[in-house]
């Protein structure tokens, strides 16, 4: 196996857990769930209260049902768990996994080193502002364009008699 | 017109700034050109024959006159002195140097532009009618819900890696469809509802390539403020269920073809019942917002009739045919043909630019639109100004009185500058042009679409041409299949293929032939389509192969 290395907004630690395939039949707690990118949610919903950690696969960057997936398990199933990418992702790719729902992205140590720390740290402060209302997060990535031009509009409506 | 706030200007800004960053991870080889790949063709930027291509956004076609100097300045400084109206409302450069490009961007950003979603698998630059806001016929203009779509398909964090490229056309005219919007992956028409309010009939799974189909009705009716929630449930049932393990069956038609339309309308009905609509959907007072700034310009109510009689006569041709019905009385639309005969369909030269540029500042609000058929319109124009706008056509070599006829001819990149290319289609366009080259002719001709594609992924539209002309190769041999009776608009249609391919010789006589037939048989004022329905494909099949 090689080294990998889990990336998060709070910084990289080292992680080689080999999340399992899920087993309908085992009725006790799962710590790392394999979650492959074509999987049929409704198979797993009655374990997901059980399952600590769900690592989605991404078989390749191009490939963006992960994100889908994710979206789902956070706003319809309410799994609130630790949600990672796991797998073939770029930096570029960071902040949509982190808007999407994700924590943190697991990657080969070399594929992280060949991008080099700055890239990935850069990746998250590459916008501090997105369209995406219900995609903003508020202490990460980015805040919602929509939203803050809510706010700008309320600020202005202002009562203050020195504002003119 | 739209104008940037402090927010949509720190997106673009910080988008450029990304891609500055991609480009030198890129040149430092932190970024290897798999990664890259997707990277720069988010941003508009590919690699073709000769060089890399860069396809500037130009949302649902619309230009304010300074941005349209920009693009002339691009074409100047970083081109070969012109650039090109793609088939999706684009302006294209084809000669840029990699390590231009960020300079490009930022150029652009400075007018508030960008090449954010050209092309890629994500969602592209929203399309739009080029009347929008000026013609008689609309039921709302349209050009609010495009913005509305930019901004929310702009680095849509869960969309931005699809199975396929998709497309979004938008109408405010379902009477007449001047977007094609039944040949999109998402076609969106404005209709009133039951009760005489004002919302969208969704249309899903249209689209040309190699498997062209007409799209179908996803939702009859619905409500504005349902739009984006609507629409992200059914990207979402697109981005999990759309096949990836073919590239030429990833496109959303090809999934609602194969799980049939009820069931996938069943699909996205059930993602939308479940999703938190609060969550995306934007306010009435946001909505209200972007409407604003497409409010009608200030109309004068001073025109005088224009005396056509006393107008030489090329200008009273050119009116006939160029010049189109505005809503506000004393108004016109003026379309500006980019089909000169001798240069490629849909190019312009940066002189050209600055021209109708000017044009557009002294005539028609300072606002230039460009069109699905690679030509322009200045869409509020004084009728008592009309002649002076002709009169700058002239001098820029712009006033071809040729649009909607024969030498309206489109026609994709084809050999001359497509990697994917399989023949040439520039020259085709442009011999049929010369042979139909008498403006008299093309008159009587009436109403009729060429359209030319290079190769079977059918960027030229050809299916839906009323006569389609498809580029082709064998044995290092080019020849053309030619495809009859494509429709474009509400009543939309593929077209029927004739049978066996022709050398380009061949083509151009033959095509000539089926045009002499229709002269002869057609009834009354039949257009083209209008006499091929009539009496089907056998009489232009049999002129067509008269020669072979
Ligand atoms: S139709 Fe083919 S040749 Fe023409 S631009 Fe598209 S890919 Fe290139």
């Amino acid at each position: 196996m090689p080294m990998l290395d889990l990336i998060s907004s709070t910084g990289v630690a080292p992680n080689d857990v080999e999340p399992a395939l899920f087993d309908a039949a085992v009725n006790q707690d799962i710590d790392a769930l394999h979650l492959p990118n074509d999987a049929d949610l409704s198979d797993y919903l009655d374990a997901l209260p059980r399952v600590k950690s769900i690592f989605v696969d991404f078989p390749a960057f191009t490939d963006g049902r992960g994100f889908s997936l994710a979206r789902l398990l956070r706003h319809r199933h309410g799994y609130e768990g630790l949600l990672v990418a796991d797998g073939q992702l770029i930096p570029d790719q960071f902040a949509f996994a982190l808007q999407c729902g994700f924590d943190a992205v697991r990657v080969k140590r070399s594929e992280r080193e060949r991008h080099t720390a700055e890239a990935w740290q850069a990746a998250l402060d590459a916008f501090d502002v997105t369209y995406q209302r219900g995609y903003a997060v508020k202490a990460g990535p980015a805040t919602s364009i929509f939203d803050a031009r809510l706010t700008a509009a309320e600020a202005n409506k202002t009562t203050d008699p020195f504002s003119a | 017109m739209y104008r940037y706030d402090e927010f949509d200007a720190e997106f673009v800004n910080a988008r450029v700034a990304q891609f500055r960053d991609q480009v030198e991870r890129r040149l430092d080889g932190r970024l290897s050109e798999a990664e890259f790949r997707p990277l720069r063709l988010m941003n508009g930027l590919y690699l073709q024959l000769h060089a890399y291509m860069l396809r500037v956004a130009v949302p649902y076609g619309t230009l304010r006159s300074e941005q349209l100097r920009m693009l002339a300045h691009l074409a100047d400084k970083y081109d070969k002195g012109y650039g090109h109206v793609t088939t999706r409302q684009n302006m294209q450069f084809n000669w840029p140097v990699l390590g231009d490009v960020p300079d490009m961007l930022a150029d652009l950003a400075s007018v508030e532009m960008h090449a954010i979603q050209t092309s890629g698998n994500c969602i592209r630059n929203v399309t739009c009618d080029p009347y929008a806001g000026a013609a008689a016929d609309e039921i709302e203009d349209p050009r609010p819900l495009a913005e509305l779509l930019r901004q929310w398909s702009m680095l849509h964090p869960e969309f931005s890696f699809l199975p396929r490229k998709f497309k979004i056309a938008v109408t405010g005219a379902p009477t007449h469809d001047r977007a094609m919007v039944r040949a999109h992956d998402i076609g969106i028409e404005v209709v009133r509802g039951p009760s005489g309010e004002v919302g969208y009939h969704i249309i899903v799974g249209g689209g040309l390539g190699r498997t062209p189909i007409i799209g179908e009705t996803l939702r009859a009716f619905c409500p504005k403020d349902e739009l984006l929630p609507y629409l992200d449930a059914t990207m979402r049932v697109y981005n999990r269920f759309g096949r990836r393990d073919n590239k030429y069956k990833a496109r959303i038609k090809i999934l609602v073809r194969e799980t049939g339309i009820e069931e996938f309308r069943f699909l996205v009905d059930e993602e939308f019942k479940a999703l938190d609509a609060s969550d995306i959907m934007v306010s009435q007072a946001e909505r209200d917002r972007i409407a604003a700034y497409f409010a009608p310009p200030e109309y004068a109510s001073d025109i005088k009739a224009l005396d056509l009689e006393a107008q030489p006569e090329a200008f009273r041709k050119w009116v006939e045919t160029n010049v189109h019905t505005h809503v506000q009385p004393g108004y016109a639309i003026v379309n500006i043909s980019l089909k000169d005969p001798e240069r490629a369909p849909g190019d312009i030269t940066a002189e050209q630019m600055r021209a109708v540029a000017d044009l557009a500042d002294k005539h028609s609000f300072g606002e230039i639109r460009t069109t699905h058929q690679q030509n322009m319109v200045l869409a509020h124009v004084r009728q008592d100004e009309l002649r002076a706008v002709w009169d700058g056509l002239v001098a820029a070599q712009l006033e071809d009185a040729n649009i909607n006829l024969i030498g309206d001819i489109i026609c994709c990149p084809g050999m001359d500058f497509c990697a994917l290319a399989t023949a040439r289609s520039i020259p085709v366009a442009q011999k049929i042009a010369e042979r139909f080259n008498d403006h008299a002719r093309q008159q009587a001709i009436g109403e009729m679409q060429i359209k030319i594609s290079g190769c079977i992924n059918a960027c030229g539209h050809h299916h839906v041409g009323h006569i389609g002309i498809l580029g082709l190769e064998k044995a290092g041999v080019e020849f053309y299949q030619v495809t009859l009776g494509g429709d474009a608009t509400q009543t939309a249609r593929v077209g029927d293929r004739t049978g066996k391919g022709l050398s380009e010789a061949e083509l151009i006589d033959g095509i000539e032939r089926i045009v002499d037939r229709y002269m002869d048989v057609r009834e009354g004022n039949e257009r083209f389509l209008d006499t091929y329905q009539r009496l089907g494909a056998e009489t232009f099949k049999e002129a067509l192969y008269a020669d072979a």
